[in-house]
């Protein structure tokens, strides 16, 4: 029933990889396209699916089709306005939560553990409470805009993070520290060679957990209330029966949340040059591939990645502001069909145009109820729309 | 007696935390430190609560959150728990191309794909069972693949040289072997599962404790909000622990289960 081969021929560290068995022998031979064998077929079943009619392609267009809409939008520039304001709204919103959840793991787990200990129940607590519920309460502190929509998310990335640290902090080798201790270790020394470093698994386990709740959350507050972003992209286009820009905005917030999943594996990856990588609950949804290819990262290079991040947030900070502020002048220019539809339903006969409409209706439908007996309701005036009536 | 005492006192100290946060709570509307209007004093909340709970309304929000989550995390395990068994341990050779796929699966936002789950399910229960289907469903598949192929060669090994058969092993052997890794699988599911479930009952739902938030949101019945939020957290957390004392009870040769996940 079970081959017992497949568990002889692998060691634990072989199984925590990829590329399984071959690696020993050959190193790189489960390294080629066909890895991706599973993303293509899938990726061809959605090309065949509508063409050859086993799905409609109304509801499902074509893996083509979408990735035509992929391209025209993000060269017309909306889809990567919302784009940038997604991935804005994200990266600051972690950064505050790392911000405040590092330096606070850090004291609570290495300094204060007595009351990391009392308040444990509490953050448990913090941890299950829905961000969105707590919408008033942020409102109440940062006001409406941005800010409270970067509070929610950072709320839930931040209990990660800190329990992840506090952990992460505590599961330090008590035997490295007492050694580096014993050595006479400058206070700054200790921190960033030892505690940082033992830490740091831990760490990274949560900020991963974090980046993936914080893309959660960010799509439904986007759809819930924004008026920019991929999440309200996806909303609007939904409500507007807009099949192929529901998708192509689908498949924005897919690629965003795998490639910030990737980079973040990246830097990990980086940081411990030295490491096999991890095993653990979390990580096992994803293990690394290309461990050949970690290296040291020098100091110019952590530079360069964090003046990019800066530079894309002052970017992104003027789009936010943009968006915004567009939002403010035109009133929601873009929801405008939705709303006609809701005027012609609630008060009919408000423009010239409606009445007539609205006349036409009214006589076809008074014939049609002659001639075939439709129910009472359709000689009402302006029911060829859902009607909300007086 | 002086044992019990010292029980309590033990458990008064483990929730101080808890505790000094309420008090907290109840002090700063009622002392000007918070609007009243936007924080309603602790107090105030409770009353809600049994308000809302003596009349039955309470109780209905909770059964239909709590019965979407327990289906879609119920219909994920049933499939995702063969599945894995089957791919990790029969067919580890095809597991190896699905691997990729199944990763960006796991990366998908649930949320991404509410429409499209509206388009083919409709506005119904199915399109929010299937939310909690689909975001729970990676993570168990994910561990019992990886728990089904980190069982010990050397048990599998020594199972065979005393005469037992494939079904024995599977039982006696793979199956406790992987129950760890599963479980982690499905506490790390169930919890994303349900903070899921609240927002996309936000979207488009007309009962359940999200509804219940969107509500209260609108027309600004800010203790009913905290009612309903305090009763998620509950929720949330006794779930938690379900599933951790589930564990406990059926793996009971296990010392102490580590505790993974957040909170």
């Amino acid at each position: 029933m079970f081959r017992t081969t497949t568990w002889v021929n692998h060691d634990l560290n072989d199984l925590a990889d990829d590329r399984g068995p071959a690696k020993k022998e050959g190193g790189t031979s489960f390294d080629g396209w066909y890895k991706y064998a599973g993303w293509i077929a899938i990726i061809g079943l959605w090309e065949l699916a509508p063409r050859f009619g086993w799905a409609d392609p109304q509801f499902l267009p074509s893996f083509s089709q979408v990735l035509s809409t992929i391209v025209q939008l993000l060269f017309d520039g909306t889809l990567a306005t919302h784009a940038v304001v997604s991935l804005w709204r994200v990266i600051v919103a972690l950064l505050g939560a790392a911000l405040i959840g590092l330096p606070l793991g850090i004291l609570l787990g290495g300094w204060l553990t007595g009351l990391a200990e009392d308040l444990r129940p509490l953050l448990r607590v913090f941890g299950q409470v829905n961000p969105f519920s707590l919408m008033p309460v942020f409102i109440f502190f940062f006001g409406i805009g941005e800010m409270a929509k970067a509070a929610v998310l950072g709320w839930v990335a931040l209990w990660p993070i800190l329990h992840h640290t506090i952990t992460g902090v505590r599961m330090v080798d008590p035997v490295y520290i007492k050694t580096a201790r014993s050595m006479n270790i400058a206070r700054m020394d200790f921190f960033t060679q030892v505690l940082l470093p033992g830490a740091a698994p831990s760490i990274f386990v949560g900020l991963r957990i974090a980046v993936n709740l914080a893309f959660f959350i960010l799509t439904a507050a986007e759809m819930i209330g924004a008026s920019a972003g991929l999440g309200w992209a996806v909303h609007n286009a939904h409500c507007m029966y807009q099949f192929p820009r529901l998708y192509a905005s689908a498949v924005m917030i897919i690629a965003l949340g795998y490639g910030t999943a990737q980079l973040l594996r990246w830097v990990e990856r980086s940081y411990f040059f030295w490491k096999e990588p991890t095993q653990d609950g979390e990580s096992l949804s994803g293990t690394e591939t290309a461990k050949a290819k970690a290296r040291q990262l020098g100091w110019g290079e952590w530079i360069l990645i964090a003046s990019l991040l800066f530079s894309f947030i002052y970017v992104g900070d003027g789009v936010v502001d943009r968006v915004n502020e567009e939002d403010k002048n035109f009133g929601r220019a873009q929801n405008q069909p939705l709303m006609d539809h809701r005027q012609h339903g609630v008060s009919p006969g408000q423009s010239n145009m409606d009445h007539s409409q609205h006349r036409s209706g009214q006589n076809q439908n008074q014939s049609g109820s002659e001639q075939n007996q439709l129910p009472k309701e359709h000689d009402e005036p302006g029911n060829f729309v859902p009607v909300i009536k007086p | 007696m002086a044992n019990r005492l010292a029980k309590w006192t033990d458990k008064f100290i483990d929730y101080i935390g808890l505790i000094g946060f309420f008090v907290i709570w109840e002090m700063a509307p009622r002392i000007g430190l918070a609007d009243p209007q936007f924080i309603p004093p602790v107090s105030q909340v409770i009353a809600d609560m049994w308000k809302i709970g003596s009349s039955g309304e309470l109780f209905i929000h909770i059964v239909t959150s709590l019965r979407r989550t327990l289906l879609g995390l119920f219909l994920a395990i049933v499939l995702a728990i063969p599945t894995g068994f089957i791919l990790g341990g029969i067919f580890p050779r095809l597991t190896q191309y699905l691997r990729p796929l199944l990763r960006l699966f796991g990366q998908i936002n649930a949320f991404s794909l509410f429409p499209i789950f509206i388009l083919f399910f409709g506005i119904g229960e199915v399109a929010k069972v299937s939310i909690i289907f689909w975001s729970t469903i990676w993570p168990v598949l994910f561990t019992t693949i990886a728990g089904v192929q980190q069982v010990d060669p050397l048990y599998i090994k020594s199972a065979r040289s005393v005469g037992a058969n494939p079904v024995t092993i599977f039982f006696k052997v793979i199956l406790p072997g992987a129950a760890p890794s599963i479980f982690t699988g499905i506490r790390l599911g169930s919890t994303t599962a349900f903070l899921m479930l609240i927002a996309a009952e936000m979207i488009g739902a007309s009962a359940g404790l999200g509804w219940l938030i969107h509500n209260s949101q609108i027309n600004n019945l800010i203790p009913r909000l905290f009612v309903a939020t305090i009763t998620i957290a509950l929720l949330g957390m006794g779930l938690n622990y379900y599933i951790h004392w589930f564990e406990a009870n059926l793996l009971t040769w296990k010392q102490a289960p580590e505790r993974a996940g957040k909170g």
